[in-house]
């Protein structure tokens, strides 16, 4: 059933959010916080409005988005090839298996140093760390799916006429594993949109984690509000538009995640 | 129910269907375990042509182990089958096999989920479609193709997966306890279209099953079985005809082949050694 758009707003969920709004409007009242540490919310939203107008807050969006995209399509397409493979061959498995384990421990943030060194402050250490996160979110949800689909699937395929090996992988591996890839690729641009921000602070000259580590540095505690405002809503928007309706037209269509969509 | 329709592309099949099992033995190692598990010893049995074979035996006769050896899904410690005279060796397409389990695809429609077997044989996908949309009529719901399997009832999930196994036109039909998760009232349905397709296709049956009803009412022959070692305890032939034996008032008569059996199986309990622990039925 279609629910209007102001039914919506009634929703259990919009009470937490009104909850804080109006929490951030009264607690000025009753402390005298100084505007560096908690700006006012009308404060928050006159800035929010410049850095759109000025075009500088579209510029750093940009440039985070293309880091973002960039990253989280090496990166997953990695951990999908890599965790097939791995799925299908043994010998690969047991080769590459203790490697993967250890440098999982050390993805992502712990790379840093390294990757400006290789690459140099901009793009390409942002690129290579957020990379190599997503590569092995994606790649142990993809073992975990892979591992998840019963046997009597493949031999409900084999005794079809199914004898060669890349029938298997189109039949039952490749959409088997679908639950597994589908949550590993949601995880995976979670972490690294989070992980984004935080490794520009450090290793880039521009984007969202620039923006708001330079205002830091001059005290505009308006623009560093402002960012995380811009980070959240970015990724309900992503979560929304993407990987959501992904999910909906295949794992959740075929039964295999429970039915409560939200 | 909706009787079933004859499609003219749904007919006899291939022809041939014989099966010869030549000392069958199945050993298996459980965890933790020194000696070797024996599933089944010495299995001989023959299956012609176009007939009706119920394995009848409690859980844990190895009925279902030695299904799975003639679909060449599990190898036999010693021992082979012969499909027409030629060793089976793997799985193939000329031995279909209904699982417990249904076994569909979830991420397929129902019509994906049937035209797979034409599909994989080399049909067109169009072609593949409309040999699924026959099979469908088959079994009596031709409306579901687009739907997807979690959509079904358990019934009609077994109607699918037994229209999946017949579009791929196997040589020998193989059920392993394919009515056993269903509910009484839909099994009996079940049971009855599967003589009604069994009586037009011809194809070889070997149906796997713990019930001495269903065994009563489906078979040409009930195999019971034995346990710990599985073996061949007995073979029954039943004599009353196939279109008769839903008749209400034949009720009686399968009951009392039923009773037949349910003794054999009570006196096929395992007797261990001399002088160790008796089992009693």
């Amino acid at each position: 059933m279609k629910v209007p758009a102001w039914r919506r707003l009634l929703r259990p969920g919009a009470v937490p959010v009104a909850l804080v709004l109006l929490g951030w409007l009264a607690l000025p009242y009753f402390d005298h916080i100084p505007q560096y540490k908690l700006p006012h919310l009308a404060q928050v939203g006159s800035d929010l409005w410049g850095l759109a107008r000025s075009g500088a807050l579209w510029a750093a969006l940009g440039d985070s988005m293309g880091r973002l995209g960039t990253a989280f399509v090496l990166g997953a397409a990695a951990g999908v090839l890599v965790g097939l493979a791995v799925t299908l061959s043994r010998s690969l498995n047991d080769f590459l298996m203790p490697v993967i384990a250890f440098f999982n421990a050390i993805a992502g943030i712990a790379w840093i140093p390294m990757a400006i060194v290789w690459f140099g402050f901009g793009s390409g250490p942002v690129i290579f760390v957020i990379a190599n996160n997503v590569f092995f979110i994606v790649l142990y949800n993809t073992l975990l799916g892979a591992e998840s689909i019963p046997a009597i699937m493949y031999d409900a395929v084999r005794v079809l006429g199914g004898y060669r090996r890349l029938t298997m992988v189109r039949e039952v591996l490749v959409p088997g594993a679908m639950v597994g890839v589908l949550s590993g690729l949601r995880t995976g641009l979670a972490f690294a949109w989070r992980a984004l921000v935080a490794v520009e602070m450090i290793a880039a000259s521009n984007g969202l984690g620039y923006l708001s580590i330079q205002a830091s540095r001059v005290f505009d505690g308006a623009t560093v509000v402002s960012v995380i405002l811009v980070i959240g809503a970015v990724w309900v928007v992503m979560d929304r538009v993407l990987l959501r309706p992904i999910e909906r037209v295949t794992v959740r269509r075929w039964g295999m995640v429970g039915q409560t969509d939200f | 129910m909706r009787p079933l329709l004859s499609g003219d592309a749904v007919g006899m099949s291939a022809g041939g269907g014989r099966i010869e099992i030549r000392g069958v033995h199945h050993e298996y190692m459980r965890q933790g375990d020194k000696v070797p598990q024996v599933a089944l010893a010495a299995v001989d049995l023959d299956v012609a042509p176009g007939e009706f074979v119920c394995l009848l035996g409690s859980s844990g006769c190895g009925k279902s182990t030695l299904l799975m050896i003639v679909a060449g899904l599990f190898r036999p410690t010693s021992g082979e089958v012969l499909l027409d005279g030629a060793a089976v060796t793997g799985p193939s397409r000329d031995r279909g096999v209904v699982f417990q389990e249904y076994a569909l695809l979830p991420w397929k429609t129902v019509r994906s989920n049937i035209a797979l077997g034409p599909r994989l044989a080399g049909a067109s996908r169009r072609d593949a479609n409309r040999i699924a949309e026959e099979y469908l009529e088959l079994v009596g719901m031709p409306q579901v193709g687009d739907k997807y399997p979690h959509e079904l009832s358990g019934g009609m999930r077994q109607r699918a997966a037994v229209a999946r196994t017949l579009a791929a036109k196997p040589k020998v039909l193989l059920m392993d306890e394919p009515f056993a998760a269903v509910d009484a009232q839909t099994r009996s349905v079940l049971q009855e279209e599967l003589i009604g397709i069994w009586a037009r296709t011809q194809q070889t049956v070997v149906f796997v099953t713990h019930s001495v009803e269903e065994a009563a009412l489906l078979a040409d022959r009930v195999v019971v079985m034995s346990s710990a070692p599985g073996r061949v305890k007995e073979i029954f032939a039943v004599e009353l005809p196939h279109d008769e034996r839903f008749e209400p008032e034949m009720a009686p008569e399968v009951a009392g082949v039923a009773a037949k059996l349910l003794t054999t199986v009570r006196t096929s309990r395992p007797v261990r050694n001399k002088g160790s622990e008796q089992w009693s039925a």
